[in-house]
């Protein structure tokens, strides 16, 4: 099995020195999904900045990230630059941010292909067209400018250029960030969406859910420390580690029991 | 206070003690002598004379303290207005908002120098039309601002807790609603009066306001302009005086950074 | 198309409430100011010797002066609408035509001003919103600080004293050549200039600190392709908007300079005419002025809503 991006023995320290990641180390192999499931504060955002290569000027990152024969934490910002949009596309979280107001969606996506991929003006209103009307798009909206979009169907132009972009490697930083659960099964369809398109996928969530509900890998990560990872279906059918049991609990559909205090507070005598 | 406002004090603070400092040594702004005119500086007149030799330095200061009344009286008189029609257009919902709105933009669309040019054929010539005018083109930006500021508080969730607990309307708003006026108002307030003070110097330069004899700093440098070659302090001195006062309520206004032209217009 | 009806009737509403508004001020101006009309006026026909009682007499009688001033109002309102806008009461020119050439020329002042500001505000400005913090930033900001504190005569004062006294490079005032309107140029420009590259430095500023240019610097954009739609487009909305009231503001600025220089435009004849108590020229400069300004603000309105329409 390829890997497509392998973390070595990652260290987040913040000014002060503090670790704020500690000896997080993990494997993602190519077309495949890898969920980093954590809570608020876990350090998986710092995770997915440090692998985006946006992680702020005070934090330091040590260890090994690679990616596509290169160490990531090697190179340097103009380097790193060079990768966005041609191996790693960041999935915005809100496409209403994300997307430039001033500017037409169908402009938008033809960006892409113009510019990563090198296509000339009317190549690239074809392949915009196409994957607009594959993935449902009305054909009226294509001049629109995004405010004037649905929230559906702006996340789906945001998909658009996820499969647009000749990256493989896709970073999903908390998809179903307040979401209902309706559009959660909109979120789920994007993701096997991308999937299906040949991409790997590395997402960021606190959800478990979603790797209920998609077979792929998964890392538990607590206070900065992977306590557990591997294939979601072993780790969540039969979790080794407590705080596991307990995220796993935690759920709707499995009582929504708290974890317990006394569990939080042995594990960060015991690990931290 | 940021370092940019503590330096806008200091300037402040030198310019007072030196205006003073040139009241005080007696000295007559308005005492001609023919024998001294245009002089540069000597014992008895430190900055010297101007074209008509009266002395220089009372001249200045006596039309840097006219000039500063005056801008004051015209922005706190365009805050005053201001003020009060937003806090009405604030409370009072439905169509005394409406109307005051649209007043308001027609206000707007005045020219404010031109406005006081017109006006100022209406008196004798006297600081009063420029008052006018000024304050007239002046308060709409108060308008706006306080209207504005005190729709989002009104609304916020404090004052509404404020108020279901009980506590009487005139604190209300004096410990919650007007101080979070003061910073904003504050430094438009500032800023204003620097720009005010270039306004009614502008009017003076074209010979409107302050009827002469009495001092005025654009006046000065508008009688000054046929001397300059020989003595241009005549033009620069009260110009420097000028652009040193406006610059510091620059200073004041902007500390924060966030406008470092602060809207003066040209 | 419903909001181009909205602003060709919110434009339509303000011209003509300002238009009445400047145009019965400067007649109750001129009405009300203390001394005699029909004296200043012969006074500047015939000089001071000249204004005998009976000049005056006659002019009083043959501008129709001593009718009352309802009448005389109502009259003039009349004949504007019928594009009549009546003769100087000095000079004996048709009023429309002189309006008419000092427009020209005060436009000719500011648009060139505005020109030139442009030329040096765009390049400064955009190169200090792409690199705030820059040496280059701070000093610009310092120096646009400083020199919109000056009022602009004195600028104007010191460009005169500098390059037409002490260097003779271009004449100190009149109109009868470009070189004329060099340094009465270059004066508003500055002060122009001064803003504008502020301003234009913030907007860009901002727009490239935005979530969407972020976002498209991930999506693979860099250099012109990634400023010039998502940063530079951007920061367009605000500075529109910006420049629209400084051009505004060129107004006011405009009297100043032409009165420094001499430059015989429209703020020179409205003063020139509020002296001389010459009624008709007061209140034609008074209304076209009025105008402009209404028009320039309500152009800057339409076009920072166009960009989002």
């Amino acid at each position: 099995m390829i890997s497509s991006l392998s973390v070595q023995h990652l260290f987040i320290l913040d000014e002060k020195k503090k670790p704020l990641v500690q000896n997080v180390s993990f494997s993602i192999s190519s077309k495949s999904v890898f969920f980093l499931i954590g809570e608020t504060g876990s350090g998986k955002s710092l995770i997915a900045q440090t692998i985006a290569g946006t992680l702020p000027k005070r934090l330091t990152a040590k260890g090994k990230i690679f990616f596509e024969k290169q160490n990531l934490l090697l190179l340097k910002d103009s380097e790193r630059q060079k990768l966005w949009g041609k191996s790693l596309f960041l999935m915005p979280q809100e496409p209403f941010s994300a997307l430039n107001p001033l500017l037409s969606v169908f402009h938008q996506v033809r960006e892409i292909f113009e510019y990563t991929k090198g296509m000339k003006r009317n190549q690239a209103n074809e392949s915009t067209k196409d994957i607009l009307s594959i993935l449902g798009i009305p054909y009226q909206v294509f001049k629109e400018k995004p405010h004037k979009l649905s929230g559906g169907i702006a996340q789906r132009v945001l998909l658009a250029m996820a499969l647009a972009s000749p990256a493989k490697f896709i970073l999903l930083d908390e998809p179903t960030k307040g979401l209902d659960s309706s559009r959660k099964k909109d979120a789920i369809l994007l993701i096997k969406e991308i999937l299906n398109n040949g991409k790997t996928l590395l997402c960021i969530t606190h959800d478990l859910s979603l790797p209920l509900a998609i077979e792929g890998n998964i890392g538990i990560l607590f206070r900065g420390i992977l306590v557990e990872e591997g294939k979601s279906k072993d780790i969540l059918g039969s979790p080794t580690h407590p705080y596991t049991q307990g995220l796993l609990d935690a759920l709707p559909e499995r009582g929504l029991h708290p974890i317990p205090e006394e569990l939080l507070e042995k594990l960060e005598r015991t690990w931290l | 206070m940021t370092r940019k406002q503590k330096g806008a004090i200091l300037i402040l603070i030198v310019l007072i003690l030196g205006l003073v400092f040139l009241f005080l040594r007696n000295s007559n702004p308005f005492a001609q002598n023919l024998l001294h005119t245009l002089e540069s500086s000597s014992k008895s007149h430190i900055l010297g004379t101007d074209h008509l030799g009266r002395d220089l330095g009372a001249r200045i200061a006596k039309g840097a303290f006219n000039s500063i009344l005056l801008s004051a009286i015209c922005v706190l008189g365009s805050l005053f207005i201001g003020l009060s029609l937003g806090s009405l257009a604030a409370y009072k919902k439905s169509n005394i908002e409406k109307g005051l709105l649209i007043f308001t933009d027609i206000v707007m669309a005045f020219p404010g120098i031109v406005l006081a040019i017109v006006l100022s054929a209406l008196t004798q010539g006297g600081p009063c039309a420029v008052v006018i005018a000024l304050i007239f083109t002046g308060w709409p930006q108060y308008f706006r601002m306080v209207r504005n500021l005190l729709k989002g508080i009104l609304g916020s969730p404090y004052v509404e807790a404020a108020q279901i607990a009980g506590f009487p309307t005139p604190i209300l708003l004096g410990k919650y609603v007007f101080p979070k006026l003061v910073p904003t108002i504050g430094v438009m307030a500032a800023l204003a009066w620097g720009k005010t003070i270039l306004e009614i110097s502008s009017l003076g330069f074209l010979g409107i306001g302050m009827a002469p004899p009495e001092p005025e700093l654009g006046a000065m440098i508008s009688e000054g302009m046929s001397y300059m070659r020989t003595a241009p302090q005549v033009v620069f001195l009260p110009g420097t005086v000028i652009f040193l006062f406006v610059f510091a309520f620059l200073l004041l206004g902007d500390g924060k950074n966030r406008n470092c032209t602060g809207g003066y217009h040209i | 198309m419903g909001k181009i009806i909205f602003f060709a009737r919110t434009y339509f509403f303000r011209m003509v409430i300002v238009a009445l508004g400047v145009s019965t001020l400067c007649f109750l101006a001129v009405e009300f100011a203390p001394g005699d009309r029909a004296l200043d006026v012969a006074m500047a026909r015939y000089g001071l010797d000249g204004a005998t009682a009976s000049a005056v007499e006659y002019v009083r009688t043959s501008e129709g002066l001593e009718k009352h001033p309802f009448i005389r109002y109502k009259a003039w309102l009349f004949s504007v609408i019928q594009g009549r806008w009546g003769h100087s009461l000095v000079g004996g020119e048709e009023i429309f035509p002189m309006l008419l050439r000092s427009f020209k020329r005060t436009t000719l002042l500011a648009g060139f001003s505005l020109l030139l500001s442009f030329l040096f505000a765009f390049p400064l400005g955009i190169y200090c919103g792409r690199h705030p913090g820059h040496y280059v930033d701070i000093l610009s900001s310092l120096a646009s600080s400083v020199l919109v504190s000056f009022p602009s005569f004195v600028r104007g004062a010191f460009l005169i004293l500098l390059l037409a006294v002490n260097f003779h490079f271009f004449p100190v005032a009149g109109f009868s050549s470009f070189s004329h309107m060099v340094l009465p140029a270059i004066t508003l420009a500055i002060g122009l200039a001064a803003t504008s590259s502020r301003v234009i430095a913030s907007s860009i500023q901002q727009a490239c600190q935005t979530e969407h240019y972020k976002f498209a610097q991930h999506k693979g954009l860099c250099g012109k392709n990634l400023f010039f739609p998502h940063g530079l487009l951007n920061a367009s909305v605000p500075i529109v908007t910006y420049v629209g009231l400084q051009a505004a503001g060129l107004l006011d600025g405009v009297v100043v300079i032409e009165t420094l220089f001499a430059w015989p435009g429209l703020g020179s004849l409205l003063l020139d005419a509020l002296r001389s108590g010459d009624i008709l020229v007061i209140q034609g400069a008074g209304l076209l002025l009025g105008w402009i300004y209404v028009t320039v603000n309500t152009l800057t309105d339409w076009l920072s809503e166009g960009f989002i329409l």
